[in-house]
């Protein structure tokens, strides 16, 4: 729990410490605007500005990086919702509602609802930070590869379930994207499906990946409409809907809870975190709620459930980031570069000795996560004016920022190619209602399943079975897997029971 | 038997899945023909396997269902728009590394603007300049990349 004496250290260095406040709103801006543009991402923001941390102190160099971090977790929803284009695989389940919520007119409601949603589930995660980053640090020390490997084709394995009705076409997406994610060099140094191409060495790009499928297949769907929302009346901008939808999001505490507290859990696996925990949250949101067969179509509670469980993933990462100095994603790792450019070493020995240290960053984040609140309201009802802009303009804009993003994600052209040909192939499997996330998810995970797999393997030296059957966690895992698999065939019967 | 199995089949959806078990196959080939030991296929080699089964079951599944929402698939007729837009784009890519990121930008802009139905050339070609001018030049300035450009090497 809480050391008292170091809190109070924290509070006297939060307070004393004004250049740490003066930087917290740029970052928040910062990573609002990173998060919304399709092609740019937290951590392309985080990067940028990484260099002119190096003339801060510790406490605001990490403080204008979490505020960075902060705003560009909620960002990513506002494309996710407006455009269907999920910034990061952490909103992939917010444009599952949120985009047939903007279809439908209801963009500022949906809006208003993330942003609640974000800053409850953010506020919730890094107050069980501040409470428990010892003990979560050490849960995270207990999870050997099996379990990494399991989690990992657990959130796989939950797309598939959510494709209703086309439960194969949800698997065959998902292994699709694994082998998709394992082109390249693998760990044990094979070329594979490279086609002799050195582009391809580091595999493909998951990011422009991720554009590709989502924003630019969708966009060539929207080649027939001339606004992203037909009815004229519906797309004004309306301060009274968003603050409807942030009061109606408050209405879901459970909801908000639930997803605040696997966001949490799960975004404190490395590697994983954030892209399964949205995925886990909605899942389970989706099973409890969805008697009138909703979701999918503009159910307020699938964006609740996806963007607090993103959100609190955040406090999640930075649990490992400080606890144990492993960095979960590409925004905790900048984080870990500005740690050791400011020569300090994240790690059990740095929570033990710097304890008032790590209360100032997470209380710091905690005032962020308020502040997000106010600037997040005010950037959403600007963002929300692009359902004005006629399709005619808005499908060129944002396919040629998606290329030159892409180019400036991977340096090269791999970035911009990869695009293209992800737009294309996400394009046929929209028409041929293949969940496209699935691939996406995929690409991400498979060299780190493949990698859990080996690594468990070797440990074992080949006794695999054994080594599962002595490990509960894995068992869980597997069960939580096996069942998630079986529940379409079992909800199948039990309906035809039913009737 | 077979006739009528493919008189019944969606040719396109049939087409796309045939090419996915294909794509795995060459995969599975391409791991073992490299490296055979188990630590290089114990993940390929189940992975393809459920592809290709699921694939076939797909395929197999295909034609008992005639319905197209029981299919679940967009049988609206593809937008001829599409498939240009989609030319311009892999036009765009061979532009970006031929005749540099600003003209190419500039000439994919004018031809999709045109292509999505506006036909006043001022607007297309404003629209355009400013747009080309803001992201290629915003790019350059803000990555330490080279953004090969046509026009303006020194900007």
């Amino acid at each position: 729990m809480i050391d008292g004496p170091a809190f109070q250290e924290a509070i006297a260095l939060l307070s004393e410490d004004t250049d740490a406040w003066a930087v917290v709103p740029p970052g928040i801006l910062i990573g609002l605007i990173f998060g919304t543009i399709p092609g740019l991402s937290i951590s392309i923001g985080m990067a940028i500005f990484l260099p002119l941390t190096l003339h801060m102190e510790f406490l605001p160099a990490i403080l204008f990086l979490t505020a960075i971090f902060t705003g560009g977790g909620f960002g990513c929803a506002i494309p996710a919702i407006l455009m269907n284009i999920p910034g990061t695989s952490a909103s992939v389940a917010t444009t599952f509602d949120g985009y047939p919520m903007a279809r439908l007119g209801k963009h500022n409601h949906a809006l208003g609802i993330a942003l609640v949603a974000s800053v409850v589930g953010a506020g919730f995660s890094y107050l069980v930070l501040l409470l428990f980053i010892g003990p979560i640090a050490n849960l995270v020390l207990k999870l050997g590869p099996s379990e990494m490997f399991l989690v990992s084709l657990w959130g796989m394995s939950l797309i598939a379930v959510l494709q209703e009705g086309f439960f194969s076409r949800g698997l065959l997406a998902g292994v699709f994207g694994l082998t998709l994610g394992l082109i390249g060099v693998s760990d044990l140094g094979v070329f594979r499906g490279t086609f002799g191409s050195a582009y391809l060495f580091d595999g493909i790009p998951a990011i422009p990946a991720l554009i590709g499928m989502f924003a630019a297949s969708e966009l060539f769907n929207l080649i027939r409409d001339d606004y992203l929302i037909v009815d004229e009346q519906k797309r004004r901008m309306n301060l009274v809907e968003i603050l409807s939808g942030m009061k109606r999001a408050l209405s879901y505490p459970i909801v908000i809870l639930r997803g605040g507290v696997i966001g949490t859990i799960i975004g404190a696996i490395p590697g994983v975190g954030s892209s399964v925990a949205n995925l886990v949250s909605y899942a389970s949101t989706k099973r409890q709620y969805n008697k009138d067969k909703t979701f999918g179509k503009g159910d307020e509670r699938g964006v609740i459930a996806s963007e607090s469980a993103n959100s609190s993933s955040e406090g999640g990462s930075m649990a490992t980031l400080l606890a144990l100095g492993i960095p979960g994603g590409g925004g905790t790792a900048i984080m870990l570069a500005a740690f050791s450019a400011h020569d300090v070493t994240g790690g059990p020995r740095f929570l033990s000795q710097n304890t008032d240290v790590v209360y100032a960053i997470i209380l710091g984040n905690l005032i962020q996560v308020g502040l997000l609140a106010l600037m997040g309201l005010a950037f959403i009802f600007l963002a929300s004016s692009i359902v004005k802009v006629p399709l005619r303009f808005l499908i060129p804009t944002v396919l040629v920022m998606a290329l030159l993003g892409s180019y400036a994600h991977t340096g090269n052209m791999t970035g911009p190619v990869t695009v293209t040909v992800f737009a294309i192939i996400g394009w046929v499997m929209r028409r041929y209602n293949y969940p496209v996330a699935a691939t996406v998810i995929g690409i991400l995970l498979a060299s780190m399943v493949e990698g859990e797999l080996l690594r468990s393997y070797q440990l074992t030296s080949g006794r695999l079975l054994s080594y599962i059957f002595d490990r509960p966690i894995t068992l869980l895992l597997l069960a939580l897997f096996i069942t998630s698999l079986c529940f379409p065939f079992i909800q199948k019967n039990l309906m035809a029971r039913k009737r | 038997m077979l006739g009528n199995y493919l008189k019944r089949l969606n040719t396109g959806h049939a087409v796309f899945v045939s090419c996915l078990i294909v794509f795995h196959m060459w995969f599975l080939f391409d791991v073992v023909s490299t490296a055979s030991r188990i630590e290089h296929v114990m993940f390929v080699l189940p992975l393809v396997t459920a592809a290709c089964f699921i694939g076939l079951y797909i395929l197999i599944t295909l034609h008992r269902k005639k319905k197209p929402s029981d299919l679940g698939e967009n049988h609206q007729k593809v937008d001829s728009r599409i498939p240009l837009i989609m030319i311009a784009l892999c036009a765009y890519l061979l532009g970006m590394v031929t005749i540099g990121f600003d003209l190419s930008t500039f000439l994919f802009l004018s031809c999709s603007l045109w292509l999505m139905g506006e036909r006043r050339i001022s607007v297309i070609l404003s629209f355009s300049v400013a747009l080309t001018i803001f992201c290629v030049f915003g790019l350059r300035e803000m990555v330490s990349l080279p953004v090969p450009t046509f026009l303006f090497s020194d900007f």
